[in-house]
C-alpha cells in the first residue's frame, strides 16, 4: 500500500527531489543515506510513542465504557453524546496512526548526507523540509554518537558542528525529521559512521586554518612543503613504533 | 572536474536585483496568522508591515536585511563569515513556493543570524552564498594540483599503513 501511495503523497506534501550536490569537483562527491537498520530503529521509537497514546486513550476510552454499561437510567441523549465522543478520540486516533507512520517511513527514505571534496550538504525531512549546506573549512568537529539500542542495530549518528553556540540544540526533537540544529549537521543513523567520520576528518586535514578567521588567507607554506612535514612527522611515529616494538 | 563558479556576472547580476519579498509571502503571512485563531488582528498587524518593510541588499561583500516599523532592525553579514545555510520550508510555504534561508555566522546564539524570507529563488540564492563562503573555493585549497605534494601524501599514508601494520602485530 505504501508503494502506491508514496508519489501522489511526495507530490501533495510537495517534497522536493533528491538534492544537488554543492559545488566541488565531480568525481569526489559522495552520496549517503540512512541505513535500513535506521527505519528499523525510528519504528521501534514510534511504536514505544505509540504504546504510550495508546495506553493514554483506553485509560479514557475503558472507564467511560464501563460508566455507560453500569448506568442504564442515563438519557439517551448523554449516552448518545459520550458514544459519539469515544468513536471521534479512538478514530483520530487511528488516523494519526497512520499519518505518523508514513510520516516516519518518508522520512527515512527522503534523507540524504552528500559529501564533495570542499563542503558537505544534509537534506531531511518531509513535513518540514531542512537543508544544510556547510564548507569543510567551517568546521569545527566531528561527534559520533550510539545509543544501545542503535549499537544493537549497528547504526550511529555523526555530528559535524561548526562554530558558535547551539543552545541545547543536542537533546529536543531527537526523532524529529531533520533535527539539524543551528550550528550542527547530523547524519543521522548511517551504518558506516567511521567510514564518514574518517572521511570528513581526511577533508578537514587539508584546511590548516579550519575554524574561524579571516576569509580566505594565504598560507606561504607551498604545498609540496606542508606534504613533506607530514612525511616527516609520519616516518617519525614510524621510528618511535618500530623501536616500542 | 568542472568548477562551476568562475562568478557568472549575470546570475550574479539577478541575486543584487532582490530587494524585496515575492508577494507570496504576504500569502503565507495571512495563512499563518489566521491559524492563531484569536490573535489574528494583531498578528496580522505585525506580520503586514514586516512585509511591506522587508528589504534586502546583496553587494560584493556583504548581506543586509531589515524591516520594521515602530522597532526597526537591521542585519548587515559579511559573506566571508557565513558558518552554515540552511534552508528550510513548511508545507504551506513549498504550496507557495517559498522557503527560509537561515544564515548562521560563528555568534552565540544557535538562531539564525539573518533569515530570508519570501525568496522564489531560493536555490539560486543558496548557490550564491556558499559560492562566497570561506572554504568553497578552491583558494586556500592548493593541494590538488600539486603532483608532488599527492604523492608525498601517498607516502605518508603508506608510512602510516607500515606504522599501523607495525602497533598491529606489537599488540598480538
Amino acid at each position: 500500500m505504501f508503494e502506491l501511495l508514496r508519489d501522489p503523497l511526495l507530490r501533495f506534501l510537495r517534497v522536493p527531489p533528491s538534492p544537488d550536490p554543492p559545488a566541488g569537483s565531480a568525481d569526489s562527491t559522495q552520496v549517503f543515506r540512512a541505513a535500513r537498520n535506521f527505519y528499523i530503529w525510528s519504528v521501534i521509537i514510534w511504536l514505544v510513542a505509540q504504546t504510550g497514546i495508546a495506553l493514554g486513550v483506553s485509560a479514557l476510552i475503558v472507564p467511560a465504557a464501563i460508566g455507560l454499561s453500569r448506568n442504564t437510567r442515563m438519557p439517551d441523549l448523554a449516552r448518545f453524546a459520550i458514544m459519539a465522543a469515544g468513536i471521534v478520540i479512538v478514530s483520530i486516533y487511528l488516523l494519526q496512526l497512520l499519518v505518523t507512520f508514513f510520516a516516519l517511513r518518508l522520512g527515512y527514505e527522503m534523507r540524504w548526507y552528500i559529501v564533495t571534496d570542499r563542503s558537505l550538504r544534509i537534506r531531511a525531512g518531509v513535513w518540514s523540509v531542512e537543508e544544510l549546506t556547510m564548507t569543510f573549512a567551517n568546521i569545527q568537529q566531528i561527534t559520533v554518537k550510539q545509543g544501545p539500542l542503535q549499537r544493537v542495530l549497528g547504526i550511529a549518528d555523526v555530528k559535524v558542528v561548526s562554530a558558535g553556540g547551539a543552545g541545547g540544540g543536542g537533546g529536543h526533537g531527537k526523532h524529529g525529521p531533520g533535527h539539524n540544529d543551528g550550528h550542527a549537521g547530523n547524519f543521522e543513523g548511517v551504518d558506516n559512521a567511521n567510514i564518514i567520520r574518517d572521511l570528513i576528518l581526511d577533508r578537514l586535514r587539508r584546511y590548516k586554518d579550519s575554524g574561524l578567521g579571516d576569509p580566505d588567507h594565504h598560507d606561504d607554506t607551498p604545498p609540496s612543503l606542508s606534504a613533506a612535514q607530514e612525511v616527516l612527522q609520519e616516518t617519525r611515529l614510524l621510528r618511535a613504533a618500530t623501536s616500542r616494538s | 572536474m568542472v568548477l562551476q563558479f568562475s562568478s557568472m556576472p549575470a546570475a550574479d547580476d539577478s541575486i543584487f536585483a532582490i530587494t524585496r519579498p515575492h508577494p507570496n509571502l504576504m500569502t503565507y503571512y495571512v495563512i499563518i496568522s489566521l491559524a492563531t485563531l484569536p490573535a489574528f488582528p494583531i498578528v496580522m498587524l505585525v506580520n503586514y508591515f514586516r512585509y511591506h518593510t522587508m528589504r534586502f541588499r546583496f553587494d560584493q561583500e556583504g548581506i543586509s536585511m531589515s524591516w520594521g516599523i515602530l522597532f526597526r532592525h537591521q542585519t548587515v553579514l559579511n559573506y566571508a563569515r557565513i558558518q552554515d545555510v540552511h534552508l528550510r520550508s513548511n508545507l504551506i510555504e513549498r504550496w507557495l513556493g517559498l522557503a527560509r534561508i537561515d544564515i548562521q555566522t560563528a555568534s552565540g546564539s544557535s538562531s539564525a543570524e539573518v533569515t530570508l524570507e519570501g525568496l522564489l529563488q531560493f536555490e539560486a540564492v543558496r548557490d550564491f552564498l556558499y559560492s562566497r563562503m570561506r572554504g568553497a573555493t578552491r583558494k586556500h585549497e592548493t593541494a590538488h594540483a600539486d603532483p608532488l605534494a599527492d604523492t608525498l601524501r601517498e607516502i605518508s599514508a603508506e608510512l602510516k599503513a607500515i606504522r599501523q601494520n607495525i602497533e598491529e602485530r606489537g599488540r598480538v
